[in-house]
């Protein structure tokens, strides 16, 4: 759990609280998850990103 | 670049986080969870609300806490934390209302320049997703490491 610890706290202001592991297993937002399953239910999800990434629209 | 934002707490593998909001309203509980969606591929839904004193969750208000841009600051800072545990990870998020997801649509698009370049954003209108581009009012927010 040390080793754990150390690789936690690279990104600054980011603590690991083990009082929260509790949370690990729980679906918090089950609504929104069964939204997002039937949304993407039936696609292929990885080629619709990879197709997009060829027109590389994004404007940053 | 920095950008101001909220000390943050996670859990052992980067699927649950809290913070505190602290602004006009006083101080609120903010959680952010990535629930797995698929394994095959890897897609996890990105939720996001509030957490009341009772221990409740709070999802489908606004709080107008005077913070927004902080609050957001935040919940995009948890990528970098989450994508750290599941760099083949797909993240998924829609809000519940189409008010939420405008806002989260106004946050990214205000904060895309602050999100790592390792980073994709796809934008997804009527279940198609392409790059994301801004003042384009899209559904759902697709997010995956470059």
């Amino acid at each position: 759990m040390d080793s754990k610890i150390k690789v936690k706290n690279r990104n600054e202001g980011v603590v690991y609280n083990p009082a929260l592991d509790r949370y690990t297993d729980v679906v918090m937002f089950p609504d929104k998850v069964a939204q997002a399953k039937d949304k993407l239910s039936g696609r292929n999800l990885l080629k619709e990103l990879d197709e997009a990434d060829k027109k590389k629209t994004t404007e940053l | 670049m920095d950008i101001e934002r909220y000390q943050i707490e996670n859990n052992v593998n980067s699927v649950y986080f809290e913070f505190v909001s602290k602004g006009n309203q006083g101080s609120i509980v903010k959680l952010v969870k990535y629930d797995l969606l698929y394994e095959k591929p890897l897609v996890f839904n990105l939720g996001f609300g509030d957490k009341t004193a009772k221990g409740e969750i709070d999802f489908d208000t606004i709080s107008n806490n005077g913070d927004t841009e902080k609050v957001l600051a935040t919940v995009a800072y948890t990528l970098v934390d989450f994508f750290q545990e599941y760099p083949n990870a797909i993240v998924y998020f829609v809000g519940l209302t189409k008010n939420r997801t405008r806002l989260y649509q106004m946050g990214i698009s205000k904060f895309i320049n602050f999100i790592p370049k390792e980073f994709a954003v796809y934008g997804e209108l009527d279940g198609v997703a392409e790059r994301f581009s801004k003042g384009v009012n899209y559904n759902s927010l697709i997010i995956r490491k470059s």
